[in-house]
């Protein structure tokens, strides 16, 4: 199908700049982290944006609520970048 | 109506209930508003995960309840999560009370639905309900009939609709409810082929539970039941579909019962812009940090100087009524162990205070994500920062403040190392010390001791992390609450309830050693001199030559076990009133140089002991803690007195 064009699109979410958005496609994290994440929001299909970068973790918004993800947790997330 | 038996049981034997609920819903709050007074606090049995107990009395019927930990969901690797799913299908309390965060329903709700899937017995609160209207408008009917289970709303801070859960809370003890959410048609049908291999399954955990798990993978309970092979077993990731599923069922709720009207995230948004700044963060914290430090050790310092007079006076007074042992054992041992323990309580109130303040505006998580990458560095993370910088000030509510660590291994870590913070008790001892050998760089030297302190720890940060502790950082992520303007109550609580705990546990230790250091003071001569303590002191004393410390400064050393203050006051008995002459023609500046090192890295006093003992639940992390300790001050002054003689 569009796999060309998709592809192009994801991306890590630590790689989003502050107020990017994108659509959460995969989690290429071991089970109890990955249980972890969906327990906080960030499951396939939900929207995250990204609020603030500091020096390693991030903030993400998603599902209403503000979460502070480390930089090599963020890395696992792979998203489909939203474009406006 | 139904019969009116069930509830004449209850009447007879009492109801128990259990608070779960996400962090920052305002949970402590709520059973704080539950129980009043009535509550006690401990640890689960066997790990250090807090446990919080209380009761109360609604209508004649007795209700006693019991606090779980705040999380996000039961998975059987982390222990407060597997201790409260534990709890809720071995225990079966009568009534679940989860409180949700109005204001945030789609991600609350996530663990109502898994607390549904235990077949428990579930109220659901929503807390904060008016801040939540501010911004939307829930239909409160029709989510309680959309759920399946009561839906009771509140403003726990205020007392607001507390009578209405209780009352709730009586309603439905008794009763058995189930009430799950579907997870469509494709996904049912794996759930129901599971059940059926479970045959021979213990009849108090629910088979749907069991085959949820199972498809989520979680290995604890795989072990229970052994591997349920299916035959078109789909090749999937049940954690994953699962989830999704149950963040579609919450959607099609809310879309029924909730309707938006504001934007309620714009002035934490704002203020984080700030907060968490890549730079200004930084500055902005260490005013924060200063001014909580400051603080609390200002506001604490004349009390506890004031109890302290009041006890020196005390035992005078006793001293000048009462002769011999009986005299010698009122004032040395009751009345000065009395206050040796009292004088640590306002700090550490104090402390709790300033954490209470800090943990309820929202300020704390952001304090760990400002701190992660930095701390990272010496394996740990961002949660062990604050727990640190309180040991600057006294160990014991440092240690105690590690309980917001959810890894285990990264909480016994910082609790390893934070006896090596410099806490102000040590500092009488610098400020004798320096101001005899180093007048001039006094200000410098004692600097250097606090440098020597967090140095070390950084470097056994790392090394215990690589031995006797070793594992994987947890990885970090943290949820940023709205920031919100602290509860009176709630603050006073928790400074309330963490202090009695100390009072309670630490405090019947440190009375018994103060004894024991009595005892061993002024027998069998009744003077310190010939006491027993002078005479370890002297049986030690070859063991410490090549430091250059005498039998006095040894005594005085064992002396500090009890609190590091203590060192000044035997130093003082010892070597009679012309302490600093006394001490310049004893020692050399090398030496006494050793000699602050020494009292920086050696065993940390009785409280600190009692407190790591209480929070580790292990006698032998509390033996590493001593010994290792002991080897690395006499290292360290061992060092410092062969390159300091080479050099000078």
């Amino acid at each position: 199908m569009d796999a060309g064009v998709g592809l192009m699109n994801k991306v890590r979410l630590n790689e989003l700049k502050p107020h990017e958005e994108g659509v959460v496609v995969e989690l290429m994290a071991g089970k109890g982290l990955t249980r972890r994440l969906c327990e906080m929001g960030i499951v396939p299909g939900a929207r995250v944006k990204v609020l603030l970068i500091g020096h390693g973790p991030i903030v993400v918004e998603t599902m209403g609520s503000r979460i502070a993800i480390g930089k090599g947790m963020a890395s696992k997330i792979l998203v489909e970048k939203i474009r406006k | 109506m139904r019969t009116d038996t069930p509830q004449t049981q209850i009447r007879k034997s009492g109801v128990r209930i259990a608070l779960i609920g996400n962090p920052n819903v305002g949970k402590t709050t709520l059973f704080n508003e539950l129980t009043g007074a009535n509550q006690s606090i401990g640890n689960w049995p066997g790990v250090t995960v807090e446990k919080k107990e209380g009761v109360f009395v609604h209508k004649g019927v007795r209700v006693e309840v019991v606090d779980l930990p705040g999380l996000y969901g039961f998975g059987s690797d982390s222990v407060a999560e597997k201790i409260a799913r534990d709890y809720l299908i071995n225990e079966k309390p009568d009534v679940v009370v989860d409180i949700v965060d109005a204001s945030n329903l789609m991600r609350n709700l996530y663990l109502t639905l898994l607390l549904l899937e235990m077949d428990v017995n579930v109220i659901v609160v929503l807390n904060m309900f008016d801040e939540a209207t501010k911004s939307m408008k829930i239909d409160v009917d029709m989510l309680s009939e959309l759920l399946g289970v009561p839906v009771v709303p509140t403003v726990a801070k205020r007392g607001e609709g507390i009578g209405e859960l209780k009352d709730a809370i009586l309603k439905e003890a008794g009763k058995s409810r189930r009430s799950f959410v579907g997870y469509g048609e494709d996904v049912e049908t794996i759930i129901t082929k599971i059940e059926q291999e479970l045959d021979n399954l213990p009849k108090t955990i629910p088979p749907r539970w069991v085959a949820l798990k199972l498809l989520e993978g979680d290995e604890e309970i795989k072990e229970i039941v052994g591997e349920v092979r299916l035959e078109d077993m789909p090749n999937i990731r049940g954690d994953v579909i699962l989830a999704q599923r149950r963040y579609e069922a919450i959607r099609n709720i809310l879309r029924l019962c909730v309707e938006k009207k504001g934007e309620r995230w714009k002035i934490t948004d704002r203020i984080d812009k700030l907060i968490l700044h890549k730079y200004l963060g930084y500055p902005i914290f260490l005013i924060i940090l200063w001014g909580a430090f400051v603080f609390s050790y200002r506001a604490s310092a004349p009390i506890s100087d004031l109890i302290d007079s009041f006890f020196s006076i005390l035992g005078e007074y006793s001293s000048s009524y009462l002769s011999g042992t009986v005299g010698s054992f009122v004032s040395g041992a009751i009345i000065s162990g009395l206050g040796s323990v009292l004088v640590f309580i306002p700090p550490i109130f104090f402390v709790f205070f300033v954490i209470a303040v800090l943990e309820d505006t929202g300020y704390m998580a952001r304090v760990a994500f400002l701190m992660d990458r930095a701390m990272g560095v010496v394996g740990l993370s961002g949660k062990s920062f604050i727990p640190l910088v309180l040991g600057f000030g006294c160990n014991v509510p440092a240690i105690m403040a590690t309980r917001t660590i959810e890894s285990q291994r990264e909480r016994i870590l910082t609790i390893l190392i934070n006896p090596l913070m410099s806490c102000s008790a040590r500092l009488p001892v610098y400020v004798l010390i320096a101001g005899v050998f180093f007048r001039e760089n006094a200000g410098t030297v004692i600097f250097s001791m606090y440098l020597l302190g967090i140095l070390l720890a950084m470097v056994l940060s790392v090394v215990f992390g690589r031995s006797v502790l070793r594992g994987a950082p947890s990885p970090f992520i943290i949820e940023l609450p709205p920031y919100r303007i602290p509860s009176v109550k709630t603050v006073l609580m928790a400074t309330w309830t963490r202090g009695k705990h100390f009072l309670e546990k630490a405090g019947t230790v440190i009375f018994g050693v103060v004894i024991l250091a009595w005892y061993l003071s002024s027998y069998p001569t009744g003077t310190i001199e010939g006491s027993y303590l002078a005479q370890i002191g002297q049986f030690l004393s070859p063991l410490m030559e090549p430091l250059g410390f005498d039998w006095r400064i040894t005594s005085a050393l064992l002396m500090g076990f009890l609190a590091k203050e203590a060192v000044v006051g035997t130093l003082g008995v010892l070597y009679g009133t012309e302490l600093s002459t006394a001490l310049s023609a004893s020692i050399d500046p090398v030496s006494a140089y050793a000699f602050m090192a020494f009292t920086l890295l050696y065993v940390p006093c009785v409280a600190a002991m009692a407190v790591v003992r209480q929070e580790t639940a292990s006698w032998k992390w509390t033996a590493f803690v001593i010994l290792y300790e002991l080897l690395l001050a006499y290292t360290v002054a061992l060092f410092i007195v062969l390159i300091g003689r080479l050099i000078f």
